[in-house]
């Protein structure tokens, strides 16, 4: 946590949600707007109105941005965490993906709707008294990844790794055009 | 799953559907797809398999991101491709229009315009039968052939319609106006506007136009017209504009 203003901000991605973590990276990926205004968003997200820094000094805001932003370890260490028990429910994952996963967290990643972190979390994390047709259906992944947004954002990690690595490893090696 | 390693173990229908594939849904979908069709399995197979695995798979298939040879057979079950310049009319009415709508879907059809039968007359010369059957009716025989032994014909035909088009532009003038955006369209004034619905109507209808003035407004003509050979009528119209009759 970081304090700013008097108040206490999740900062770091084991006191962030993966909701809250969605967010912020959708803010900070918002190229529209300049860095000082996303931070205003990113703030005002967390709980901080952004009135309250209309009579603050650049340099100190310039301060607290940079605290806000250190993340003191490296996210590729984290260990895995392969099971999820939601709504008394256990979910397994690992790290691994089928060719259906790989497509439906593709359509996730192209459509880039809100929420698309939990969604792909809901692909990889499930449920062994279901059968393969429940565990695709978009109902199901919907109502997970519901659960799996309130979760610790740090549980997300690896798997988000996981999946960029795979991803961009067969890109770079394979380059898929159209046969026309 | 039997995996196959060139373009001719490809059939005419395979490679449509190929093309016809969604890419916009991503290059995952899109390689399911293709393996799913080359392979003959449902793409359920394909979608059970580890991502890993499939991506080894697709390796193999690099000859699949080449386009197939630009090489056609002249000689096909039996029937032999009539020669572009003794098209008749209709014909290349036909063709012209599979060749604007997306040549690859209409291979098939294509082909069955081409692709003829042929037989000796009582001289010893060889005649083309005439164009008097449903050419998507004949597309059925092509599309379990190699796409290798078609393919090619997309460009060749290409190359003389553009000799063609060159050849008479004279008489083909304000044809083929693309479709204005949204945007584009609100930047019109209305007279503007309707002035491009006009060219748009005019384009649309411009062979059953021409027919319609050839024949003289009589469609009992029109078959006729439409049987005669391409470049005889072509080389008509230009004698009729420059000579404004």
């Amino acid at each position: 946590m970081v304090t700013i203003l008097g108040r206490d901000i999740p900062n770091r991605i084991e006191e962030l949600t993966i909701e809250q973590f969605e967010s912020i990276t959708d803010i900070n990926n918002n190229k529209e707007i300049d860095p000082v205004d996303r931070h205003l968003q990113i703030f005002e997200y967390l709980g901080i109105p952004e009135k309250e820094f209309f009579d603050f000094d650049i340099a100190d805001f310039i301060d607290i941005v940079k605290e806000f932003n250190t993340v003191p370890e490296a996210m590729g260490d984290i260990e895995p965490v392969g099971v999820l028990e939601l709504d008394g429910f256990t979910y397994t994952a690992e790290l691994k993906l089928t060719v259906r996963e790989t497509k439906l967290i593709e359509k996730i990643a192209i459509h880039k709707q809100k929420g698309y972190i939990s969604d792909m979390m809901a692909v990889m994390f499930k449920a062994d008294h279901l059968t393969t047709a429940e565990h695709y259906s978009e109902a199901h992944l919907k109502l997970k990844s519901k659960h799996i947004r309130k979760l610790k954002a740090e549980i997300c990690i690896p798997y988000i790794m996981f999946v960029a690595n795979k991803i961009k490893k067969q890109i770079e090696n394979v380059p898929t055009e159209a046969v026309e | 799953m039997y995996l196959p390693k060139q373009w001719s173990e490809i059939t005419v229908e395979q490679f449509i559907e190929i093309s016809e594939i969604d890419k916009e849904q991503g290059a995952y979908y899109y390689n399911t797809e293709v393996l799913s069709i080359i392979c003959n399995e449902p793409t359920d197979v394909i979608d059970n398999l580890d991502v890993d695995e499939m991506f080894k798979i697709v390796k193999e298939c690099k000859w699949a991101l080449s386009q197939p040879s630009n090489k056609y057979k002249s000689e096909l079950i039996g029937m032999k491709v009539k020669p572009f310049n003794k098209l008749c009319l209709y014909e290349y009415i036909d063709l012209d229009y599979y060749f604007t709508n997306n040549y690859i879907s209409n291979l098939a059809n294509i082909c069955g315009i081409l692709y003829r039968q042929t037989k000796i007359n009582e001289w010893g010369e060889e005649i083309i039968e005439p164009y008097e059957y449903d050419c998507t009716i004949r597309a059925d025989k092509f599309l379990d052939l190699p796409i290798t032994d078609v393919y090619g014909i997309i460009s060749e035909f290409l190359k003389f319609r553009e000799n063609f088009l060159k050849t008479y532009q004279n008489l083909f003038q304000g044809e083929e106006l693309p479709e204005l955006t949204a945007e584009e369209k609100a930047e019109l004034t209305p007279e503007e506007l309707k002035e491009e619905e006009e060219n748009k109507k005019d384009s649309k209808w411009s062979w059953e136009r021409m027919i319609y003035g050839l024949c003289n407004n009589d469609l009992t003509k029109s078959d006729k017209i439409g049987g005669l050979p391409l470049t005889y009528v072509f080389n008509m119209m230009g004698m009729k504009k420059e000579l404004e009759i």
